[in-house]
């Protein structure tokens, strides 16, 4: 029998589950592991921190709809990746940790570089396993494969000790289907379907939101098949971007917090939701009380739980999307619901509340102009991936994804330093493919070590680095709801981000003055090789429309 | 006010009883009761009533719990409960 090193199985059911990259950074209790990845087919690409691996296969993952997977070393390696690991929770990203962990006999001793990970992840992660015995890592590491990918998917942690990899084992396993109690795509009885088709039908006004699960289901073709069947207006939230074909005709935007005007309004006025894939998130809902004051409530979702958690919904559906519109569409030819046209126009008609920024009086950019400049240029094939702040606000206010893949955010977590790894990441599974990071000047700074990984790899990607020289999204809340106290917010001695680009080696540009925006833009995107523009923006422009935290949708501030 | 929550459930393993118990506390409920032996455990809490309906398909969503049964015990208000609860771990 063919005997195999931990480190070996590892690396054997990574590459049969169609892996070619994996991102990491070793140390001591992963050796082992890292020795063997020599002789494999998997591209390791060495981050610059460990977070900045989880965010990486975590663009990696969202950009292809495949499996990340990153690795790490025991202690400091693996507390690295909890913001990461957390990141990719709140979004449902499949992401597989591999963490080295002491040897078997001082797991518990305080030993060097020892940290308890199944401790550390447990809140945090859809799974975790603590490898004990090679004998029982080829079922673990496919059975985490199995979760990680499946059902909703999520982060996997599988903590292996230093001996664990280098034991031997002659046992196999095959690729896992099913675990015990386990649903990996709960699709619900056709009668719910009839129930939704039922409330369709008596409705005058309704709504779809799509988010996220529409992506993670394949779904997106079959979403848009059931948009141009009924013709209703849809509502894209920050990660159900891209879900609709940007061309069509009722695409009314994103909705909550930073929502466009309309969509707040139709979710305000509407008399029915088809809310399919999405969590009614607290930025999304504003204050529950008064979401969607006269509507019923469809809602689609893999994850029983999100069914009712917040909002109380009139048909729960627990199913995968694309299984439960496979028995949808049909409906609509055997029993047509009403023409919602004219109800779609009224709805788009309300327009988006994207007023165009005035010209800041000093000749700077203003950064929603860059922004519409940027989208423009661009164009909706491209790649792109933000940070988090105000910068990504109005990025995904303005972006015109013709795919959900193509627009990559931390949206439920929120998380700062996500944009150039995830760009990163993005980069490497699809090699052929436009990639920008948008990034504040805060954001930027968590992470920007990579810039020396990009230089590495020679990514092509590209990078707009919008300096405010503050922390925009805190300061405007501190304008707005603390009396314009600004409170750690200054960042007004940033580095230059061009020179500091150029350090690392990559080409750079910088946009100054706003007269010199169309030609900058044009050099910046066109170069070859990785590239950075710093763009040094007016300091204070806000995010609008907006619905102050605690307010109703219907309470959207459309300006200062 | 308070509502009392009992499940019986299966667990792939004992030692994913932390996780049990922190998603319970997460939730804001209060556990009373725990029994658990040969990968069984049994669970009464108290929950918030609001957010009474979140527990079991947050439980079950743990990939340790291969089974849950929520069950009902008739009769006993929420009032009684807690006094109940107590009497039985003591
Ligand atoms: C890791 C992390 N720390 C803190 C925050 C809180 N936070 C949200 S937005 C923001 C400001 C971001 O500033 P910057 O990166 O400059 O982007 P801008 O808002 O100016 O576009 C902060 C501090 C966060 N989201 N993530």
């Amino acid at each position: 029998m063919l005997k195999r090193t931990g480190s070996k199985v590892v690396i054997d059911a990574l590459a049969d589950a169609g892996v070619t990259t994996v991102f990491g950074y070793p140390g001591g209790a992963i050796m082992p592991f890292y020795d063997a990845l020599l002789d494999s087919p998997l591209e390791h690409i060495l981050v610059r921190h460990e977070q900045s691996a989880t965010h990486a296969a975590d663009g990696y993952a969202r950009a292809s709809g495949r499996m990340g997977v990153c690795i790490a070393t025991s202690g400091p390696g693996a507390t690295n990746l909890v913001t990461g690991i957390c990141t990719a929770a709140m979004d449902s990203t499949p992401l597989l940790c591999i963490t080295g962990q002491v040897p078997t006999a001082l797991i518990g001793t305080d030993a060097f570089q020892e940290a308890d990970v199944p401790g550390l992840v447990t809140a945090i992660s859809k799974h975790y396993y603590q490898v004990r015995d090679v004998d029982d890592l080829p079922e673990i590491i496919a059975e985490a494969i199995f979760l990680t990918t499946t059902g909703r998917p999520g982060p996997v942690v599988v903590d292996i000790p230093k001996d664990v990899q280098i034991a031997t084992t002659t046992r196999r396993c095959e690729p896992i289907d099913h675990v015990d109690g386990y649903v990996a795509r709960p699709v619900c009885d056709e009668a719910k379907v009839r129930l939704a088709h039922e409330l369709l039908k008596s409705a005058e006004k309704p709504v779809c939101i799509v988010g996220g699960g529409c992506k993670l289901s394949g779904a997106t073709e079959k979403f848009r098949e059931w948009c141009d069947i009924t013709q209703m207006p849809v509502i894209t939230t920050l990660n159900g971007i891209g879900c609709a074909d940007p061309e069509y005709k009722g695409w009314l935007g994103m909705p909550g917090m930073h929502g466009h005007r309309r969509s707040n309004r139709a979710i305000t006025e509407c008399d029915l939701i088809v809310a399919m894939g999405i969590r009614f998130d607290d930025r999304v809902t504003g204050k529950l009380a008064m979401f969607a004051p006269e509507a019923r409530i469809i809602h689609i979702d893999i994850d029983e739980c999100e069914l009712s958690k917040l909002v109380k919904v009139d048909a729960a559906l627990h199913s995968d999307m694309g299984a439960a519109l496979e028995m949808w569409l049909p409906l609509f030819t055997s029993d047509p619901v009403p023409d919602f046209a004219e109800w779609r126009d009224e709805a788009m008609a309300i327009g988006t509340g994207l007023n165009p920024a005035p010209a800041p009086a000093d000749g700077k950019v203003a950064p929603t102009t860059l922004l519409d400049e940027v989208m423009q240029l661009i164009g909706g094939d491209a790649i792109v991936t933000t940070d988090v702040g105000q910068h990504q606000m109005w990025a995904a206010q303005r972006v015109r994804a013709s795919h959900p893949t193509k627009f990559v955010t931390s949206g439920g977590a929120g998380t700062m330093g996500f944009g150039l790894p995830s760009a990163m990441g993005a980069q490497f599974a699809c090699k052929d493919q436009r990639v920008l990071a948008i990034a504040g000047d805060g954001g930027f700074q968590m992470t920007m070590s990579e810039l020396a990984t990009i230089r590495r790899c020679n990514l092509p990607l590209k990078i707009l680095v919008m300096d405010n020289k503050f922390l925009g999204m805190v300061r405007q809340w501190q304008e707005m709801f603390f009396d314009n106290r600004y409170s750690g917010v200054d960042l007004s001695d940033n580095p230059d981000f061009a020179a500091l680009a150029r350090v690392f080696g990559l080409t750079a540009f910088t946009l100054n003055e706003a007269d010199r925006m169309g030609e900058t833009l044009a050099a910046w995107w066109n170069c070859d090789g990785p590239a950075l523009l710093h763009a040094i923006c007016h300091l204070e422009e806000n995010v609008f429309p907006m619905v102050p935290a605690g307010a109703g949708l219907a309470d959207m501030v459309e300006s200062a | 006010m308070m509502k009392s929550l009992t499940f019986a459930m299966k667990l792939r393993q004992m030692s994913s009883l932390p996780k049990v118990l922190m998603l319970c506390q997460r939730l804001g409920g209060t556990v009373t009761y725990l029994s658990a032996a040969d990968g069984q455990a049994n669970l009464v809490l108290l929950a918030p009533r609001d957010r009474a309906h979140r527990f079991a398909p947050q439980l079950r969503r743990l990939v340790d719990v291969t089974s849950l049964t929520e069950l009902h015990v008739l009769g006993v208000t929420p009032a009684q409960t807690p006094r109940r609860a107590g009497r039985r771990t003591a």
